[in-house]
């Protein structure tokens, strides 16, 4: 019996050096971001364009980043929520049980498995056709071929819709399923038809599964480097007409290459041209900042959701 | 009752969930070898003062207690300290709990596992002889003995609360508790549980919470009524049932509540 | 006539929904053949080839440099495919037993108050980017492994090996796989909490009150009640490492090395190039036919793991459902 305690108790003491561990690990990694970004912080660093240079002081600021992860991310949410909504809407109440709707299912569930970096290519590839090329531009290949630029805002925003579009169709469908049917029986019950029932009544009823589905689907955009990287090309500042934000200018700019926060980090860390590492680290401080925020919005909705249930 | 015949004895107990009073000074003694049933409606502190002879009720947040619960001469609540100390007590106490919940393993891991977490260093032989053993004291070998590696889960509801009883009996405990065993089972099951009390108790110290009032009076020897987390009347069964002291206990047992 | 134009307005409603749903399914049959048929051109000429030769670096680079009728269309990526198990496999065995440990004592060995601000910062960081993982290992890990295991003669001794010249630069399969480990397990550790959470509280309540001790009760029951969470969670963190691009691509390093036993520990510190991370560091180069199909190649490689990831996870739902 002794012997067994004394092994339980050493056994407990790694978890808990395992915790303490994992733990360390984790605040480590957000204290020496924070450490090491804070001092890039400033409105000037936020407000400012950034400058391709080698010289850390400067590089400018984050502003078209910034830009452009919100650009991306409200392109391809636009095009992914309202699509991947009413597709799960037909597949849990209209699609008929069957192998077809199995097959389409497991292939979504695949899809939303298969690595980012795989959707990427698969964007390049399919917007460098020059059918596609009013998403960004036509260029002349060396033999006289014409062909799409294949990199442009559009694109991307466009490739991170089909990204997160399993992942919404997923999760949505998850939501649909879990109101009871009573629900809709009762809707039934007082004469509404199935429109009714689910627009008044299924989809309020699942409203925080469905907020959450695609506040999830933009945290997946905002994080996502590989298809901004592949799709939106490898340049810092906006490249369309300027000033890029002046309104008739938008189309070019959506038509035209720049960054986000995540291929900003990546081309100034070492690992990208720039290496100017403290201004990568600014940017990340803001990108954490931004994921947390998401993080919080979608805790508290499933607080609420909670105090419902308990009530 | 000598004191030598007194296997659990409880006093001034008051116990809280919080700020809510569950018991309000209990005294009680429970006798060796005897089945004392604990009756009384719904949310009496009848389920509390079961599992606080454990002290499972640990588990629950904010859960205090004050008084003395013996358990063996052993105040279980200021003499155990250590964590190993309560298992030794737990050791002596089997529990059977509400709805049957057979670990999800086979059959025989199921007494296995709790024989040889107690017993170190036996042998398989030794372990099967007692699986087969404790199977057979509740009279569910023959049911089960041509698939002891099957789930637990595939038994049928009364098959499983048999297999916890059984789970019990492997750690050889002095005491069993027994919170509504049979509330989820069907009639012929409970009457199968009951027939199984009764020989229980030539070894065994069985005390059994209960809603059901026929079911007492069908197995226990002493009965205690809760009444809003005080013990109204505790007395032998013949006693309790014809001629009940407390007014309370009269309107209970004429189903007025 | 009122309940005719509400019949045409549910009929339109359906048909909306029908089109956008049929467009999905569509879009996702589209992705996937598309995907193999860019893939054909280098699958049909490498065959099992693909994934059992070596070369991919070299294949690479000639099929850049020669003219069009003269590239190669057979690329080996035993080395990628290599690295990307060692990488997986390596970060696994870091993340896993931290992570179960840690969701151990999230779970059953903690107050209730810091257990609640612990799953939060676990789940949290389990929604951390991953360029965020590859920067921190390029400016932290990177330079450890180079100041602490890499002396300039060892440098100097591989970068003239005879079979595979390199350069130590402290990128390597090492910096991977802690990268990855580190970036997994906070998902691990959510994904197992959510399974000992998952595990009825009735079992933990007949275990203590069999007198067995608090630990035990975690490690006989409630672990192996949980099993089928856990396996999910640890396929789920499998998957995001194996498909893991831009992180690994930051810190263990740009060839398609098969780091080699024979070396001894300098095998975790050689350069390796993983499946997902090649599509990144070879994109640039993807106007050449060939070589888009070879990384579309690399592309089907990668979905059939994910799909292979995803059957095994609904096999193992089944087998427990049907117990």
């Amino acid at each position: 019996m002794r012997l067994k305690l004394f092994q339980d108790s050493v056994m407990k003491t790694l978890c808990y050096f395992a915790a303490v561990m994992t733990v360390a690990v984790c605040l480590g990694i957000i204290l020496y971001l924070v450490i090491k970004g804070f001092d890039q912080l400033s409105p000037d660093f936020i407000m400012t364009e950034p400058n391709p240079t080698f010289s850390q002081d400067n590089a400018g600021g984050i502003l078209t980043p910034i830009v452009g992860t919100l650009l991306l991310t409200f392109i391809g949410t636009l095009l992914a929520f309202p699509w991947g909504l009413s597709s799960a809407l037909y597949y849990t109440f209209y699609a008929k049980k069957g192998k077809l709707r199995d097959t389409l299912s497991t292939a979504i569930d695949i899809l939303a498995g298969v690595p980012t970096i795989v959707i990427a290519i698969f964007g390049l590839a399919v917007f460098t056709n020059p059918f596609w090329g009013f998403l960004s531009s036509r260029v002349e290949g060396v033999e006289g071929i014409s062909k799409a630029f294949g990199r442009s805002f559009w694109v991307a925003g466009i490739t991170m819709g089909i990204m997160i579009l399993p992942y919404i169709i997923k999760t949505c469908a998850e939501a649909l399923k879990a109101v009871p049917p009573s629900y809709i029986e009762a809707s039934y019950a007082l004469g509404a038809d199935k429109r009714q029932s689910l627009l008044r009544v299924v989809i309020p009823a699942a409203k925080n599964g469905i907020i959450t589905s695609v506040i999830l689907g933009m945290g997946r955009i905002v994080g996502d480097t590989a298809i901004v990287w592949l799709t939106l090309g490898g340049t810092l500042r906006m490249t369309g007409l300027q000033p890029w934000y002046s309104p008739e200018n938008w189309p070019s700019t959506l038509q035209n290459t720049g960054s986000t926060l995540t291929s900003y980090i990546f081309y100034t860390s070492p690992a990208g041209e720039g290496n100017m590492p403290s201004v990568a680290f600014g940017a990340s401080l803001v990108l954490i900042v931004i994921i947390i925020v998401l993080h919080i919005i979608t805790d508290y909705i499933s607080s609420l959701g909670k105090l419902r249930d308990e009530e | 009752m000598t004191l030598s015949n007194i296997s659990i004895a409880v006093k001034n107990v008051d116990s809280w969930y919080g700020e809510k009073q569950v018991l309000k000074n209990i005294n009680m003694e429970i006798e060796k070898k005897s089945i004392t049933a604990l009756i009384g409606p719904s949310a009496c502190g009848k389920t509390t003062f079961l599992k606080s002879l454990n002290r499972i009720n640990d588990l629950v947040k904010g859960f205090k207690i004050s008084g003395i619960i013996s358990v063996g001469g052993q105040d279980i609540y200021k003499d155990i300290k250590k964590a190993s100390d309560l298992m030794f007590l737990r050791q002596k106490m089997g529990m059977v709990f509400q709805i049957p919940n057979p670990f999800p393993m086979s059959i025989y891991k199921n007494l296995a596992l709790p024989f040889s977490e107690k017993n170190n260093l036996s042998s398989r032989k030794r372990i099967d002889e007692v699986v087969v053993k404790c199977l057979k004291d509740v009279h569910l070998y023959d049911e089960v003995k041509e698939r002891l590696d099957a789930s637990a889960l595939d038994l049928s509801g009364g098959q499983q609360q048999r297999l916890c009883i059984a789970r019990c009996l492997t750690i050889t405990p002095e005491i069993i508790l027994f919170d509504e065993p049979c509330s989820s089972l069907d009639p012929i099951s409970t009457l199968k549980i009951e027939d199984l009390l009764r020989e229980l108790k030539e070894q065994y110290t069985l005390v059994i919470v209960t809603h059901n009032l026929e079911q007492a009076k069908r197995i226990a020897d002493r009965v205690g009524f809760f009444y809003q987390g005080e013990l109204i009347e505790y007395s032998a069964k013949d006693k309790f049932f014809t001629r009940p002291r407390h007014e309370l206990t009269q309107k209970y047992l004429a189903g007025k509540f | 006539m009122k309940s005719n134009k509400r019949m045409v307005k549910d009929n339109i409603f359906k048909h909306i929904l029908l089109v956008s749903a049929v467009l999905g399914g569509l879009m996702i049959a589209f992705i996937f053949v598309f995907i193999f048929i860019k893939a054909w051109g280098v699958l049909s000429v490498s065959g099992l080839g693909f994934i059992t030769e070596t070369g991919f670096s070299e294949q690479i680079r000639d099929s850049y440099y020669l003219a069009a009728g003269e590239q190669t269309w057979f690329f080996g990526t035993k080395g990628l495919f290599i690295a990307t198990l060692l990488t997986t496999a390596g970060a696994l065995l870091l993340a896993v037993p931290l992570g179960i440990g840690t969701a151990v004592i999230v779970c059953e060995f903690s107050h209730r108050a810091i257990a609640r601000m612990l799953s939060s910062v676990i789940r949290l960081l389990a929604s951390i980017p991953s360029i965020i993982y590859g920067l921190i290992g390029l400016m932290v890990v990177v330079p450890y492994i180079k100041d602490s295991f890499i002396s300039p003669e060892l440098q100097i001794q591989y970068l003239y090996d005879p079979i595979m010249r390199m350069q130590l630069s402290g990128k390597s399969l090492l910096a991977g796989i802690i990268v990855l480990g580190i970036m997994i397990m906070p998902i691990l550790t959510a994904l197992t909490v959510d399974a000992i959470k998952a595990v009825p509280k009735s079992y933990k309540e007949a275990g203590l009150g069999l007198g067995i001790s608090h630990w035990r009760v975690v490690t006989k029951i409630l672990l192996p009640a949980a099993k089928s969470g856990l396996f999910a969670g640890i396929i789920l963190a499998a998957g995001r490492g194996i498909g893991e691009a831009i992180a690994l691509s930051m810190v263990s390093g740009g060839i398609s090395n098969v780091p080699q036993v024979a070396h001894g520990g300098v095998f975790f510190l050689t350069p390796v190039l993983t499946l997902a991370s090649a599509i990144v560091n070879k994109s640039e180069a993807m106007s050449v036919a060939a070589i888009e199909s070879a990384l579309f190649s690399c592309g089907v490689v990668l979905i059939l793991t994910s799909m292979l990831f995803s059957l095994s996870t609904r096999l193992v739902e089944r087998a427990v459902k049907m117990k």
